[in-house]
C-alpha cells in the first residue's frame, strides 16, 4: 500500500501502532474512543488533537511527557527536523488536518468498506507491519548495545534499562505473612470481636459475619555498596543499581568503605540530580575497606530510622545485597562472624561482584557457606538471573548443608563459578 | 458547552484552569469516560471536581479512598437496623412471611453510598473517586464495571443500572501503581505544578485581597523553592496557605530579614529534613533570585 491510498482509519490505526513501539497500551476501546474525538473537534480544532488524543493515549506520567514529542515525530516530522527526539517510524501519508478532513468526509477520498472495517488489530496488516519492523536494513539489529556495555562506560540515562530488570524482582519476591490480621469480606477467618461489635447495630443479633485475614508485606530490601578504591570503576553502577531498588523495591542504601552511611533519602527522589548527588556521596572515598566492621555497624544501623527512631531491623525473609568485590582489610575470620550475624536475623544475604570470577579473598571463602547467593554483575545481561538467585535461594536441608553444593546451586552464569 | 465555556465557568467557580485540563473535562463530558487525574499532592486534582460540580451546576458525590475501604462504604449496604425492626413490627401485627421476604431486600431498606448514589442520580452528577491508589487492587478491579458500564450488581436486587452518566474524577497522588485495565477506562491527565503566571493568577483569583507586590515575590520565591530538591514539594494549596499567613500579618511584600521570612515556612515545609535543608542561608540565596528577578527592567517595565 503506498502512502497516498492510506484511509484516515489507517492513518489513525498506523498512528496507534507507532504508539505501541513506544510502550502505550491502547486497546480497540481507547482507537475508537481517538477516532470519535477527531471527528467530535472538527478541522478547526485539529492544533487541539495532539492534546486530546493525549489523554486517551497516555496513562502515566511518562508516557504524558512523551507524547507531544511522538505526536510531533509521526504527524509533524518537519517540526523536530535537526533534532534526535525520534528516528523510528515516520509519518505514512497524510497530514493530520488532511486526514480529519477525509474522517469528516470532507476530503477527496472517501474510505472504502473495506477499509473502514479494518480499524483495530487486522491481523493481515498487523503481519505486514511487524513484517516491516522485523526487516531491519543495512545490517541494522534489535539487539540494545547497552546489554553488553562495560559498566564503567554507563552514561547515567542508562539507568532507565536498571529499572527494567529490577521490576520483575518486585513483582516476584514473596511477600511475608505477619502476626497483624486485616478485615477482608472474602476471607475465611471469623473476626468473632468485629462481628460482636457490628452486632451492636442490629440489637445483639449476629447478622454480619466479619471475616478476617492475615496481612503481608513486602520483604524489607537493604543495598550495602563497596565505594572502596578497588571498586572505583564500578561504584557508580552499582550506586544506580542501589537508586534503583529504592525507588522501586523501596529498599535502603548504604554505603560503605572504612565506615557505613546511609545514602536511602538521596537516592529516593527521582529528581534531575542524581549523577550530583552520586558524585557527592562517593566524593571522598577511595581508601581501603572494612567490610566485616561495616556489616557488623549495619545490623545496628538498619534498627535506626531516618530520623534516628529505633525501627524494627532486618527480620525473616529481609533480603540484603551486598555489592562489592570482597577485598577486605578486616581480619579473615571476622567476616564470616558478621555474615553469621546478619543470617541469625533471618534475613539472606546475597553477594553481588563486579568480576567475572568469584571474589577470591580468604574472608569471602570462609563466609561462602553462610551466603545465600553470589551473582557477578559485570554488565546488564548478567543482572537477568537477579530474580532466580533470589527466588530460588531456599533449598531441601540436605543439599543446603553441604557447602559445595549451596556454591554451585546459586542460579547464575555458570562462568561466575569457574574459580570455585 | 464548548472548551472556552467550560473553562470560564470554571474560573467563575473559583479555579482557574489551564487549557488542557479545561478540554478534558469537555472531552470527560463528551465521550463519558471517566477522568484519571494524577499529580503530586496540592496541585489542586480535588478541587476541579468540586469546580467541574459548580460550574455545570451538578451535585457532587464524593469517595475518599483508604486501605479498608469496602463495598458497603462505597457503593450500598443493607439496613439491617430497619430490617430488624421491619421483622418486629410484622410479627406484632402478624403480618404474612412471604410479603416480609420479599419486602426485606427492596431498595427502602438500601442505604446508598456515594457509587450509588451517582448513578441513582436522576440529574447527571459529578462523582469524585479521591485519592484511588489508596483503596486496595480488589476495590480497583470492582470499579471497573462502574466505570466501564456505569451499572452496579446487587446480587438482591439485580443489576442497577445509571440513570444518568456523572462525571466521573478519579484523583491519585502515584503511591502505587494503579492497574492498565483502570488506566485504559479513563482519560489521563498529570497535573503539574502551575506556571508562574497561572499561578499569580490563581492567588489573585482566590486571594484578592493580598497584595500584588507580596503575590508576585512570593510566587517566584516558591518557583525558586520549587526547584531545591525537597522531600515534600509546595504545592498550590501550600502557596495559598503561605500567602494567606503573609497577609494576616499585614505583608506588602517579603520580609528582607531571612529570619522573619523562616518564620512563616512552616506552611510550605512540610518535613523535618526540608525544614533543616531550607536554612538562613538558602533562604537568602532564594531571595537573592527574587531581588534580580525584581530589578530586570523588563519585568520593571510591564509592571508599568
Amino acid at each position: 500500500m503506498t502512502a497516498n491510498t492510506l484511509t484516515p482509519a489507517q492513518g489513525i490505526r498506523d498512528f496507534v501502532a507507532y504508539l505501541r513501539e513506544h510502550g502505550f497500551v491502547i486497546g480497540l476501546a481507547e482507537l475508537h474512543a481517538m477516532v470519535r474525538v477527531a471527528l467530535l473537534a472538527g478541522i478547526d480544532e485539529s492544533a487541539h488533537i495532539q492534546k486530546y488524543w493525549r489523554a486517551i493515549a497516555a496513562s502515566s506520567q511518562k508516557q504524558w511527557q512523551i507524547f507531544p514529542d511522538l505526536f510531533d515525530a509521526y504527524w509533524f516530522p518537519d517540526r523536530i527536523k535537526g533534532t534526535v527526539k525520534s528516528s523510528q517510524k515516520k509519518r505514512q501519508g497524510k497530514s493530520l488536518p488532511e486526514l480529519i478532513m477525509e474522517l469528516k468526509g470532507e476530503g477527496q477520498s472517501v474510505p472504502n468498506q473495506e477499509s473502514q472495517g479494518s480499524i483495530g488489530l487486522s491481523s493481515e496488516s498487523g503481519g505486514e507491519q511487524d513484517n516491516r519492523n522485523e526487516q531491519a536494513q543495512g545490517g541494522a539489529s534489535r539487539v540494545d548495545p547497552l546489554a553488553d556495555k562495560p559498566l564503567g562506560e554507563w552514561m547515567p540515562h542508562d539507568s532507565e534499562q536498571l529499572d527494567k530488570l529490577i521490576y520483575p524482582l518486585q513483582a516476584r519476591v514473596r511477600r511475608k505473612l505477619i502476626q497483624h490480621y486485616r478485615r477482608q469480606s472474602q476471607a475465611t477467618k471469623l473476626d468473632l470481636r468485629e462481628s460482636i461489635r457490628k452486632a451492636a447495630s442490629t440489637g445483639g443479633e449476629l447478622i454480619r459475619l466479619q471475616t478476617k485475614t492475615r496481612k503481608t508485606i513486602m520483604p524489607k530490601v537493604f543495598i550495602l555498596v563497596d565505594v572502596s578504591q578497588s571498586m572505583e570503576s564500578h561504584a557508580n553502577f552499582f550506586l544506580r543499581m542501589a537508586r534503583s531498588f529504592c525507588q522501586i523495591m523501596n529498599a535502603r542504601a548504604f554505603v560503605f568503605h572504612t565506615t557505613l552511611i546511609e545514602v536511602t533519602p538521596l537516592l529516593k527522589r527521582n529528581s534531575g540530580r542524581v549523577q550530583e548527588k552520586i558524585n557527592a556521596v562517593t566524593f571522598g572515598f577511595g581508601g581501603g575497606t572494612r567490610i566485616a566492621t561495616n556489616l557488623q555497624s549495619f545490623l545496628v544501623q538498619c534498627q535506626r530510622g531516618p530520623d534516628g527512631q529505633r525501627i524494627r531491623g532486618l527480620g525473616r525473609h529481609d533480603l540484603v545485597f551486598v555489592l562489592s568485590d570482597g577485598f577486605d582489610t578486616d581480619p579473615p575470620d571476622q567476616l564470616p562472624e558478621a555474615v553469621q550475624a546478619i543470617r541469625r536475623t533471618g534475613a539472606e544475604l546475597f553477594w553481588l561482584h563486579p568480576t567475572v570470577e568469584l571474589p577470591q579473598s580468604k574472608a569471602i571463602a570462609a563466609s561462602k557457606a553462610d551466603i545465600s547467593g553470589f551473582m557477578a554483575v559485570s554488565h546488564l545481561n548478567s543482572l537477568d538471573g537477579l530474580v532466580d538467585l533470589t527466588l530460588k535461594r531456599r533449598r531441601p536441608d540436605n543439599q543446603t548443608n553441604n557447602p559445595v553444593f549451596k556454591g554451585q546451586a546459586t542460579p547464575f552464569k555458570e562462568s561466575a563459578w569457574d574459580a570455585s | 458547552m464548548n472548551v472556552k465555556e467550560i473553562a470560564e465557568r470554571l474560573a467563575q467557580a473559583g479555579y482557574v484552569a489551564d487549557d488542557s485540563l479545561a478540554e478534558m473535562v469537555w472531552m470527560g463530558l463528551t465521550i463519558d469516560r471517566p477522568i484519571l487525574l494524577e499529580g503530586e499532592a496540592g496541585v489542586g486534582k480535588t478541587a476541579i471536581a468540586q469546580a467541574s460540580a459548580t460550574a455545570l451546576g451538578r451535585p457532587v458525590f464524593r469517595l475518599q479512598c483508604h486501605e479498608s475501604l469496602d463495598l458497603n462504604q462505597a457503593v450500598y449496604e443493607w439496613n439491617y437496623s430497619r430490617q430488624l425492626l421491619e421483622i418486629r413490627l410484622r410479627e406484632a401485627e402478624g403480618a404474612g412471611q412471604n410479603q416480609l421476604r420479599d419486602d426485606l431486600f427492596s431498595e427502602a431498606f438500601l442505604l446508598q453510598r456515594p457509587l450509588m448514589q451517582a448513578i441513582t442520580c436522576e440529574q447527571p452528577a459529578v462523582l469524585l473517586i479521591d485519592e484511588i491508589d489508596r483503596a486496595d487492587e480488589a476495590f480497583e478491579a470492582y470499579l471497573l464495571e462502574v466505570l466501564g458500564e456505569f451499572q452496579i450488581s446487587v446480587p438482591e436486587l439485580g443489576t442497577v443500572r445509571a440513570r444518568s452518566h456523572p462525571l466521573v474524577i478519579l484523583t491519585s497522588n502515584g503511591t502505587r501503581d494503579l492497574s492498565d485495565a483502570l488506566r485504559r477506562r479513563c482519560l489521563f491527565h498529570y497535573v503539574d505544578y502551575p506556571t508562574v503566571s497561572r499561578e499569580l493568577n490563581i492567588v489573585q483569583t482566590l486571594i484578592p485581597e493580598a497584595d500584588v507586590e507580596l503575590v508576585q515575590q512570593a510566587v517566584m520565591f516558591i518557583h525558586q523553592l520549587r526547584k531545591e530538591d525537597l522531600d515534600k514539594t509546595p504545592g498550590v494549596a501550600e502557596t495559598l496557605d503561605w500567602i494567606r499567613v503573609l497577609c494576616a500579618r499585614d505583608l506588602k511584600a517579603l520580609p528582607d530579614d531571612p529570619v522573619e521570612l523562616a518564620n512563616s515556612l512552616s506552611a510550605l515545609l512540610k518535613t523535618r529534613s526540608d525544614q533543616w535543608q531550607v536554612s538562613e542561608a538558602a533562604i537568602t540565596k532564594l531571595m537573592g533570585s527574587r531581588q534580580r528577578v525584581g530589578v530586570d527592567p523588563g519585568v520593571v517595565a510591564s509592571r508599568a
